[in-house]
C-alpha cells in the first residue's frame, strides 16, 4: 500500500466531516453566559483589588516619604555624635578590606587621602562611619588626630559625600558614606543640602544627653502623671460612701384615727371626755433632724440608713382638767392622764373637772432608725433618686403642754405609764433631688412620706392612730473618697 | 446581519449580542469537532462550552491572520486535548506491536458522517485522539508526539491501530450492506 493510497483514507475521513453540523442543546449558551459573567465579575474584583493595592502602595509610599522627610528634618535639629575621622576611615576601610582586599585597599587610600586633606582644612568634620550611619553614636578613641579631636557632627549633618567604590568593592558593599572628598574624584557627589550643617558649629557636647531620649522620658513622665491624675479624678467622681446631715419639716395627719367604742365607754365616754378622740385625730407639724450614712451597692442602687430625732406636735382642745385627790394640782386633760385615772382605779369622773375650753399641745418625740434602699434615676451632677424603706421608731416621750400658765406641763416617757408603744415601725417612701457642688459635697432636697405600720398607741388603750407624715428635708452630704 | 469583523469587534468589547451571534454561527460546526474528541454528546458540549468561553476571553488576541473558524477550531481541539490529556494520564498510550492492516484500502466516499463519528467515538481513547489529529486536523506525528507528550512511534502505532479498527468496522459494515443489497462503501 503506497503513501498516496494510504492518504486517501484520511482525506475521505476529512471530507466526511466537511460541512457537518450538530445542534448543541440550549443549555450550552446559558452556561457560557454564566461562565462569562463569572469571569467578568472576578476580573472586576481583580481590577478593584489592583486599584486598592495601588492606593495602599501610594499611601505607604507617601508615608515613607513623609517619614524620611521628617526624620531628616529632625536630624538637622538633633544631630548624632560622631567619631573622629581617622577611626571612621580605618573602621570603614577595614570593613571594606574584609569584604574585598583589593578594592578595599584602593578605597582605604582614597578615604585616607580625603580625610588627610580634611584634617588640615576642616578639622571639625568627621566621617560618617558604618555605625553612625545607622544612628548609633560612636565614641571617640585615643590617638585621634589633632585636627579632628573632640569635634562632633551629625552623620547627616556632615557635608556628606557619596563615594561609589571601585567595581570589586561595589559588588559587595554598594555605597560608602564619608566626609567630603576632593572634587577631582569622578565617583564623588554631594548629598542634598537637606543633610548638611554649617561648618564649625558643634551642636552639643558629648556629655549632653540625647535630647530625643530626654523628650521621650519627659513625655513618659507626663503620661504617668496624667494617668495618675485621671485615676484621681475618676476616684473623685465616684460616690461610693457618704454621710449626710439634715433636717426636715412637714406635717402629719391623723384623720383616719379611731377610738374603739368599748374603750370609749369604759374609759372615756363615761367621763364625758372627748379628748381621746380629739388628741388621736389631731393633725400637726413634724420636725426631724439626723445623720445618714449611704453606700452605693451598684451603679444605680444605693443603701442608706441613719439616726433621726423626730418630733410630732399637735394641738387639741380640752374642756376638762384632771386633778389629784383633793384637786391640789391640776393637769391638762390628755390620754396620758385619763389612762392613769383608769389604771389607778380611781373614781375617774370625780377627778375630772369641767372648765372653759383650752388648747393643749401634745409633742411626741421619737428616736428613728431609718433604713432605705434607693434607686438612682439620674446620676450626674444633678441626681434624682427614689427611696423606700422602713424605720424603727423608738418612742422617747410625749409632753402635754396646756396653753396658759395655770396648768402644769407634763412629760411622760416610755414605759408602762405611757399610752404610746415603745417601738413602732413605719414605712418610708420618698425622692431625693441632689446637686453636687464639689468633690466632696452634695446638697439634697428630699420630700418623703412616713406612715406607721401599726398604731402608735398601745393596743389596750383602744385607740388606733397612724399619723401620715409628709415632710421635706434638706440634707448636706459629704462624700468619702 | 453583522459581518465577521463586526462580530469580532463586538466580542472584543464584550458585547453579549455579538458573542451570541458568533456562537450561533459556529456552535454547530464546533460541536462536531468536539464530538470527534469525546465519547458522548454531553462530554462534547462541555468541551464546546469551555472552548467558547476561551474564544470570547481570548478574541482580543485574534489577529485575523488566519480564518476565524480555523482559530476557533484550534481552540476547541486544544480544549478537547486538555480534557483528554487528564484521562491519558490515567491510561497512557503505549506502542501497539501487532497491527494487521487490510490488503485493500477502503474508500469512505458516501458514508454518513454520523456513522463515521460513531466509529471514531468507539475507538480507544488514545487511538481516537491520534486519529483525529493526524487524519482530520492534519498534524504530523512529530507534532502529535509533542502535543501529547508521547513518542513519535507511539503516535504512529496508535494511528495505525485506529485505522485498522476503523477499516475492520468498515469491512464489517460493507459485508452487512452487501448481504442486504445496499452498499455504502
Amino acid at each position: 500500500m503506497t503513501d498516496m493510497e494510504s492518504r486517501k483514507f484520511e482525506d475521505s475521513c476529512k471530507a466526511a466531516f466537511d460541512g457537518a453540523e450538530v445542534n448543541p442543546s440550549d443549555g450550552v449558551w446559558t452556561n457560557i453566559e454564566l461562565d462569562l459573567e463569572k469571569s467578568e465579575g472576578s476580573r472586576t474584583r481583580r481590577s478593584l483589588l489592583f486599584y486598592k493595592m495601588l492606593a495602599a502602595a501610594s499611601l505607604l509610599f507617601a508615608l515613607g516619604v513623609a517619614g524620611i522627610g521628617y526624620y531628616s528634618i529632625r536630624n538637622q535639629d538633633t544631630p548624632y555624635v560622631l567619631s573622629n575621622t581617622d577611626n571612621a576611615i580605618s573602621g570603614l576601610a577595614g570593613d571594606a578590606a574584609d569584604a574585598d582586599p583589593v578594592g578595599a585597599g584602593r578605597a582605604r587610600e582614597d578615604l585616607q587621602d580625603n580625610a588627610g586633606q580634611r584634617a588640615g582644612e576642616r578639622p571639625d568634620h568627621g566621617l560618617a562611619s558604618a555605625e553612625s550611619s545607622t544612628g548609633q553614636p560612636v565614641e571617640p578613641q585615643k590617638g585621634q588626630t589633632s585636627g579632628s579631636n573632640g569635634h562632633h557632627v551629625s552623620a547627616f549633618a556632615l557635608q556628606n559625600i557619596l563615594v561609589i567604590p571601585s567595581e570589586p568593592y561595589l559588588a559587595r558593599s554598594p555605597i560608602i558614606s564619608f566626609s567630603e572628598a576632593s572634587g577631582a574624584n569622578p565617583l564623588v557627589r554631594k548629598l542634598p543640602e537637606l543633610y548638611t550643617l554649617k561648618d564649625d558649629e558643634p551642636l552639643f557636647d558629648e556629655e549632653e544627653p540625647d535630647p530625643g531620649a530626654l523628650l521621650l522620658a519627659q513625655l513618659a513622665q507626663e503620661e504617668m502623671e496624667y494617668a495618675a491624675l485621671d485615676k484621681r479624678e475618676a476616684e473623685d467622681r465616684a460616690e461610693r460612701i457618704w454621710t449626710s446631715v439634715g433636717f426636715a419639716a412637714g406635717g402629719f395627719s391623723s384623720v383616719n384615727s379611731s377610738v374603739s367604742s368599748s374603750a370609749a365607754n369604759s374609759l372615756y365616754a363615761n367621763n364625758s371626755s372627748t379628748v381621746p378622740d380629739k388628741q388621736a385625730k389631731a393633725s400637726g407639724v413634724a420636725y426631724s433632724f439626723g445623720i445618714t450614712v449611704g453606700a452605693k451597692l451598684s451603679s444605680r442602687w444605693i443603701l442608706q440608713g441613719g439616726v433621726n430625732y423626730l418630733t410630732q406636735s399637735s394641738d387639741y382642745i380640752a374642756t376638762n382638767v384632771v386633778g389629784d385627790n383633793n384637786f391640789g394640782t391640776l393637769k391638762a386633760e390628755s390620754i396620758n392622764e385619763l389612762d392613769k385615772l383608769q389604771s389607778a382605779d380611781y373614781n375617774a369622773s370625780g377627778r375630772l373637772a369641767p372648765t372653759f375650753p383650752y388648747s393643749v399641745n401634745n409633742s411626741v418625740q421619737f428616736f428613728s432608725l431609718p433604713v432605705q434602699a434607693g434607686y438612682l434615676i439620674l446620676n450626674k451632677k444633678f441626681s434624682l433618686q427614689l427611696n423606700a424603706g422602713v424605720s424603727t421608731d423608738l418612742f422617747l416621750q410625749n409632753t402635754i403642754t396646756p396653753e396658759g400658765g395655770s396648768l402644769e406641763k407634763t412629760t411622760q416617757g416610755s414605759g408602762a405609764d405611757s399610752p404610746y408603744r415603745a417601738v413602732n415601725f413605719s414605712g418610708l417612701m420618698g425622692t431625693e433631688l441632689s446637686y453636687r457642688f464639689g468633690q466632696h459635697y452634695r446638697v439634697a432636697l428630699n420630700p418623703g412620706l412616713r406612715y406607721p405600720l401599726n398604731s402608735v398607741y398601745k393596743t389596750d388603750i383602744g385607740i388606733q392612730s397612724t399619723p401620715l407624715t409628709f415632710d421635706v428635708g434638706l440634707r448636706f452630704r459629704y462624700i468619702f473618697h | 446581519m453583522l459581518n465577521e469583523s463586526e462580530l469580532i469587534e463586538g466580542c472584543c468589547k464584550g458585547n453579549r449580542a455579538s458573542q451570541k451571534a458568533l456562537y450561533d454561527h459556529y456552535c454547530r460546526k464546533m460541536l462536531v469537532v468536539c464530538l470527534r474528541y469525546s465519547k458522548t454528546t454531553a462530554e462534547a458540549e462541555d468541551i464546546l462550552q469551555e472552548g467558547f468561553v476561551k474564544v470570547f476571553q481570548g478574541i482580543k488576541n485574534f489577529r485575523q491572520e488566519a480564518k476565524l473558524d480555523t482559530w476557533i477550531t484550534r481552540i476547541m481541539v486544544n480544549t478537547a486535548l486538555n480534557v483528554q490529556r487528564k484521562k491519558m494520564y490515567l491510561y497512557p498510550m503505549v506502542d501497539v506491536t501487532q497491527i494487521i492492516l487490510p490488503d485493500q484500502e477502503l474508500s469512505l466516499s458516501g458514508i454518513n458522517f454520523n456513522e463515521l463519528l460513531e466509529m471514531i467515538q468507539a475507538l480507544p481513547q488514545g487511538c481516537q485522539i491520534v486519529f483525529n489529529l493526524f487524519a482530520i486536523e492534519g498534524y504530523g506525528h512529530k507534532e502529535i508526539a509533542e502535543l501529547l507528550g508521547i513518542s513519535e512511534g507511539t503516535s504512529k502505532s496508535q494511528f495505525a491501530r485506529a485505522k485498522s479498527l476503523l477499516q475492520a468496522k468498515l469491512v464489517k459494515e460493507s459485508k452487512y450492506y452487501d448481504r442486504y443489497g445496499e452498499s455504502k462503501i
